[in-house]
């Protein structure tokens, strides 16, 4: 019976790395880790309670060595999110698989872990030239130079070669196509509507297919392929790697009445609207914008709307500005990645138009890309109401801006202010689904009035875990995190499937009931000859070739046959390969008749020795014995039984084989045969 | 499987083939012929059925890339033949089609006035039914039917297409090209082993040289003409070639300083970039990985076509539309420049035999144009193939990597066919064809059956080949030995590790007849040990030279009580004779097996082959029936065998 076990090995709920095991292949599914800016003042509230057991988190090196890093035979990436220690696990261990994502995935995945890689550096500098001065308080400074001085921190994990290298590992795929890393596992992924190229991954063994869920979401107002439900109905078993933690979700007190699908897609294009409205009531007051958010997934959607809106309302066009080394880069990938995005978008391409509204804001030199607030003075930018975009962890940044902002205001005259002609107005809008981050910021930052926090929370519930399961026709074993477990288990007794929990570094193991047959093609050929004998089976011999992702049997080629074993082979087996042995069908006894004569002194010639060395060479295991009348026999030990040659039959003219099962015999009498072939 | 050209069979032009595999019907490619106006210049559909249906006759359609000879009577067919079944084209070729039809349309109807042509809602229509296909995605047409694109390099978004229904398999290539070029990367597909590959032959049978050489040889020419005030008349389509020669031209004029002004005709050049920009993805990847700091569609030096300016005098460089010279721009500009022999017409591409540019290229010097015109042809008339088709070796490597088992060959001339056709038999041994239209070919497909594989069998053999295997490539193929079990129609087929098969699987053959009359039992008076048997036997076929004889026996343990509930015996009776009996009977259902029962002991078979209820104090006290026979008689052993596991279970 296939088993597979699974052991997640990141602390986080949002990040995972899972380690699966399939029988005898090993893979992982997503290598996420939260980033170093997270975790290193606020591990979330599981990771702190399983610190002291396990042991240093801050380090995803201690929990990466426990892996036997040259059995695991790929890895599948889901979204750009889940990609941080890639470059780590491809560079820095045995690991020498492939490794699996979408194009938009390894596209993406490059800028953000390039931009990871930017703002770890800056905050190592930062916190270093602030060791000595003041400190705020937090322990956060303190961790992170700890981390510098004694094993480094996770950012020293890589560098950015290594993420170039990592990336060039990576193949891509598309949605719905086939892969096969190893000959008898296949993997597929369907798209899961989280962020652009964002997949989940279900990989097939045996017939028996389990649905890796990673981060994904049913809301179809944003700009990414929707959620394609395939995958649920396909799996026998379902891997929920990423479930919102209640305990750590903002704002989805309301949540926990409407659980259907529509609803979140109504709750998350509600929060683009106030998002996008804010933004808008503040440019119409002539005010300045700051979006808090990566200059990819969401951030775009917000980005798209408000510029829709701008053109619709026929407001005075801001200047829009993105403080990120990475993000001219992410939204020219938008632009011609359309084939990833929703349906409304695609629509768009066979106009053609482009997607996103950046590629005519850039045309009109109202967009402009600084990647850092150096770079910013170096630029030409007109004044005037300006739209501009930090990604969070770029904290001095947003600072920068917030007080020279708030400096404006208080300058500002009040005639300014009642005409509207100053930059009286500013607003920060924060659309981080991680309250807790969004939380460290706001503190950071000491301003009140001016941030519009609106956590657009796109992942999965537990209640659109439950609704995933009414569409799982096939599941058998559903496996989710423990924190979701709990509140699922009452309401799921009835159901068809066994649920498992799985926690953080326990590996679950569940046996999938299955037939243990794996698909294979045969030659017709092959099938063709065995029926113009009359034959049902037979022993055949062959090669497989692996190749598609495919199985297939072959005759072996009578030439190369030759050559590698260097055998005369059966005759009758003109075409290649072997039919021998059992028939079922009605032949006359002349015709059964096709092993050869054999003579006696052919047989004399033998000694057990001789014959025990030779059945050896052809791959059975044959020993000398002594039978109890005092003779030397061989005695042949195969898979199912066993069988006793004896070379004197007490009669001086023959052998006598004596097989304790049919399965054995098999084997016997054909590798005999071959064997006493060879010396005539 | 049945293969039918509709058009492109032993000819260029209409790519049009009718393929049936497992009972479905896939049309690959609805082209047209540039070389006809009348209705010759479509596919002749009426091969599919007379009556007009064709939803029901056809599965699905096929559109491998937006050249108009492959994708020109797609509206015709659905929106005036009425073929409402699914099309599957990729999303650029989805994007670009309908706008070469909307221009070829528009000069057919609205210059030439021809009627009864597809409208340009016709158009709209039919690309409302059109389903993207996405590159390597495997997309299920059907329950049965799968369809999966492969990158053939010939346009932006050209596909190879890989179809596959129960076990036939074929891959349309439509057209493709092995080397990379300037802005598209090279055709690949997997060994997928199809039953049939159908492939183009444009340039079957010519070996090109460099690419490199070609460029250099092209641009070196553009330069002379204009360096001699001549002007340069590049016609080719507006989506394709066109963007590779002008990718060509700007970074020459970019880095010579020339200022000589160059256009491009037909107003589509904008629209036509920006799908090169929107879809920079089927493009290669250098020209991926420089999009960002400018993407190379975003031409600076190329400047749209007025018509007035075909009079101006002076150098200039002009791509025009359409390649073939037949119709619009092309043609119109032709007329004006191609009296004066400073003046060069460079040919990029392929021309349809019939139409102003293959009459050109084939050297006349009077060409007629249309009844009333006649042109004299003095300008320099220069062939460059920059058509992006396979050569022979392109071709070869292709059929290599998918390893087809049958080859059939379309869209190519029929001379060069024939070369190419004896060239692959000759290095593949496969089979190839080359039917014209019309022609109905049936290929016997060396079906590849479905089985299903012990795992145990192939964890062996996996585990055998990597201990083998001293470097650590890639396991493609291992060499595998089990016992092959054919399915019927409950069972699929399976290929079995020895020790796991059961003969008792084995479904009852067919062909054995049940003939009571020939029963013969004959009684032996007592039954004879092994021992004397065998010895019997070994002296039965001396000649001059003793035979020697090898002996082999197997028990079968059984289980008594359930046999005998399942043969319904009285709890006194002995099993082991009752399974004996029952064996008996079975054995003798077949007339050619000489079968002697020997008292309810011992059932002879043959020479040689005993089955026998062995003596309860033997090693074994289980329930077990002996069996033996000698080496000459082997298949007769397994038969009697299999009958014993019939009855024992």
């Amino acid at each position: 019976m296939p088993r597979i076990s699974i052991v997640p090995f990141s602390p986080s709920d949002r990040y995972h790395l899972l380690l699966c095991e399939l029988d005898d292949t090993m893979f992982i599914v997503d290598c996420g880790w939260p980033a170093e800016n997270d975790s290193d003042d606020a591990q979330t509230d599981r990771g702190k309670q399983q610190r002291g057991s396990i042991g240093s988190l801050d380090d995803p090196r201690d929990a990466l060595g426990t892996i036997n890093w040259e059995r695991v035979d790929f890895i599948l990436i889901s979204n750009y999110e889940q990609i941080r220690l890639l470059p780590y696990i491809t560079e820095y261990t045995a690991f020498s698989g492939p490794v699996y994502a979408t194009e938009p995935t390894k596209a993406y995945g490059r800028c953000v872990l390039e931009e990871g890689l930017s703002a770890a550096a800056k905050k190592r500098y930062s916190a270093s030239t602030s060791a000595s001065t003041s400190r705020n308080g937090s322990n956060s400074s303190n961790s992170v130079s700890a981390g510098n001085n004694g094993r480094g921190g996770q950012s020293q994990l890589y560098s950015k070669r290594d993420i170039v290298a990592a990336m060039e590992k990576i193949t891509d795929v598309r949605h719905n196509e086939t892969v096969s890393p190893v000959p008898f596992v296949q993997a597929y992924t369907r798209s899961s509507g989280y962020c652009i190229g964002a997949g989940n991954w279900s990989v097939e063994y045996k017939g028996h297919k389990t649905a890796f869920i990673s981060t994904s979401t049913f809301a179809t107002c944003l700009h990414p392929q929707e959620w394609d439900g395939k995958i649920l109905s396909e799996a026998q078993a379902i891997v929920f790697c990423d479930a919102v933690d209640p305990a750590t979700s903002p704002g989805n007190d309301a949540a926990d009445d409407v659980p259907t699908a529509s609803w979140q897609n109504v709750q998350v294009s509600q929060r683009l609207n106030q998002l996008c409205s804010t933004a808008i009531s503040t440019l119409k007051q002539r005010g300045r914008v700051l979006l808090v958010g990566e200059p990819y997934g969401v951030t775009q959607d917000v980005v798209q709307l408000a510029a829709e809106n701008i053109l619709a309302l026929n407001l005075p066009q801001p200047q829009f500005i993105f403080v990120s080394p990475i993000a001219e880069r992410t939204l020219q990938f938008g632009n011609i990645m359309g084939e990833w995005l929703c349906e409304g978008k695609q629509a768009l391409l066979y106009l053609p138009e482009y997607p996103f509204a950046d590629k005519e804001l850039r045309k009109k030199g109202h967009l402009h890309f600084v990647s850092s607030l150096a770079d910013l003075a170096t630029k030409n930018i007109p004044q005037g109401n300006w739209f501009v975009v930090i990604p969070p962890h770029d904290i001095e940044s947003i600072d920068h801006f917030v007080r020279q902002w708030h400096q404006d205001a208080q300058r500002c005259s009040s005639a300014d202010m009642a005409s509207g002609t100053g930059l009286a107005k500013f607003t920060v809008l924060i659309h981080d689904d991680d309250a807790a981050r969004a939380q460290r910021l706001v503190n950071r930052l000491s301003i009140g009035p001016e941030v519009t926090f609106v956590p657009v929370a796109r992942r999965f519930t537990f209640h659109s875990i439950e609704q995933c399961l009414a569409a799982a026709e096939r599941a058998q074993h559903v496996l989710v995190p423990s924190h979701v477990f709990a509140r699922l288990e009452s309401q799921t007794k009835s159901s068809e499937f066994r649920l498992f929990e799985f926690s953080y570094m326990q590996a679950t193991t569940v046996d999938l009931d299955t037939d243990r047959h794996l698909p294979l093609e045969v030659q017709g050929e092959m099938a063709r000859r065995m029926r113009e004998k009359g034959k049902q089976h037979g022993l055949v011999e062959g090669k497989l070739t692996l190749a598609a992702g495919k199985i297939r049997l072959e005759c072996l080629d009578e030439a190369s046959r030759n050559s590698e074993d260097g055998q005369d082979q059966v005759a009758g087996a003109g075409a290649g390969f072997r039919v021998t042995a059992a028939t079922t069908a009605s032949t006359t006894t002349s015709a059964l008749a096709t092993a050869p004569a054999l003579k006696k002194r052919d047989l004399d010639r033998w000694t057990p020795e001789r014959l025990a060395e030779e059945l050896g060479e052809v791959g059975l295991k044959a020993t000398v014995v002594s039978t109890p009348s005092q003779n030397k026999a061989v005695r042949v030990v195969v898979a199912g039984g066993s069988a006793t040659i004896c070379m004197d039959n007490g009669n001086g003219n023959g052998w006598s084989v004596d097989c304790s099962s049919a399965s054995a015999q098999w084997t016997v009498i054909d590798s005999l045969r071959r064997v006493l072939k060879a010396s005539l | 499987m049945k293969v039918v050209p509709l058009g492109a069979g032993q000819d260029v032009g209409r790519s049009c083939v009718l393929v049936t595999l497992g009972g479905k019907t896939i049309m690959f490619d609805c082209g047209m012929h540039m070389g006809y106006n009348d209705e010759r210049r479509f596919p002749d559909f009426n091969f599919i059925t007379t009556e007009g249906d064709f939803t029901s006759r056809i599965d699905a359609v096929v559109i491998t890339h937006f050249h108009l000879d492959h994708c020109g009577a797609l509206p015709h067919f659905t929106e005036q033949r009425g073929y409402h079944g699914p099309i599957y084209m990729t999303p650029p070729t989805k994007a670009i089609c309908p706008i070469l039809l909307e221009d070829y349309r528009k000069i057919t109807v609205e210059r030439k006035g021809e009627t009864g042509f597809f409208t340009s809602q016709h158009i709209k229509d039919c690309m409302k039914k059109v389903v993207p296909l996405h590159l390597h995605e495997t997309v299920w047409v059907d329950d049965e039917l799968e369809l999966r694109a492969y990158y053939a390099g010939h346009v932006l978004g050209a596909a190879m297409v890989y179809a596959r229904c129960g076990n036939e398999s074929v891959v349309y290539t439509g057209d493709y090209n092995m080397t990379p070029d300037r802005h598209l990367g090279a055709a690949w597909i997997d060994k997928v082993r199809p039953d049939v590959l159908i492939t183009e032959t444009t340039y079957g049978t010519t070996i090109r040289d460099s690419k490199r050489s070609r460029e250099r040889d092209f641009l070196e020419k553009v330069h002379s003409c204009v360096m001699r005030g001549g002007k340069v008349l590049i016609p080719c389509f507006a989506l394709g070639r066109a963007q590779e020669l002008c990718i060509l031209i700007e970074t020459y004029w970019e880095r010579m300083g020339l200022t000589v002004p160059v256009y491009f005709s037909a107003g589509l050049t904008e629209k036509a970039n920006r799908y090169y920009k929107l879809f920079i993805n089927w493009t290669n990847q250098k020209v991926k990985e420089s999009f960002v700091d400018r993407n190379p569609f975003d031409f600076k030096y190329i400047k749209p076509w007025n018509r007035d300016y075909a009079d101006l005098p002076g150098p200039m460089v002009l791509f025009a539309t359409p390649g073939m010279l037949h119709i619009g721009t092309s043609l119109e500009v032709f007329r004006k420049w191609a009296p004066d022999e400073r003046n060069m017409l460079i040919m990029p591409g392929y021309c349809v035999a019939g139409t102003v540019g293959a009459k050109v290229l084939s050297g006349m010097k009077v060409v007629d144009i249309d009844q009333y015109t006649q042109v004299h042809v003095n300008i320099d008339v220069q062939n460059l193939s920059f058509s992006a088709h396979a050569d022979a070796k392109g071709i070869m490597e292709l059929i290599r990597q998918a390893s087809p088992r049958n080859v059939v060959l379309v869209h190519g001339e029929k001379s060069r066919m024939s070369y190419l056709k004896s060239k692959i038999m000759g290095e593949f041994g496969c089979p190839c064809y080359d039917p014209a239209n019309g022609e109905l070919l049936e290929i016997e497909a060396g079906k590849d059956m479905r089985a299903l594989m012990s795992d145990r069998l192939f964890q062996t053999a996996w585990a055998q080949e990597q201990q083998r295997r001293q470097e650590l490539a890639p396991i493609t193929e291992l060499p595998v030995k089990g016992v092959l079990l054919l399915g019927d129609s409950k069972r699929l087929t399976r290929l079995l590790d020895p020790s796991e098969f059961d003969l008792d699987e084995a479904p009852v053959v067919a062909s054995a007849r049940i003939n009571p009359d020939t029963q013969d039992t004959n009684n032996f008076a007592a039954a004879e040990s092994l021992d004397s048997v065998a010895a019997d036997n070994g002296l039965a076929g001396s000649d001059d030279e003793q035979s020697a004889d090898i002996r082999f026996s197997t028990r079968r343990v059984f289980d008594s009580a359930q046999l005998s509930e399942r043969l319904g015996l009285a709890d006194s009776a002995n099993v082991s004779s009752a399974a004996l009996a029952a064996i008996c009977d079975l054995l003798t259902v077949d007339p050619r097996i000489p079968l002697q029962t020997n008292g309810a002991k011992v059932v002879r078979l043959g020479q040689s082959v005993e089955i026998s209820v062995p003596d309860a104090t033997s090693e074994c006290e289980l329930p077990s029936l002996a069996i033996s026979w000698c080496w000459e008689e082997e298949g007769l052993a397994t038969q009697a065998l299999s009958a014993m596991n019939r009855v024992l279970g």
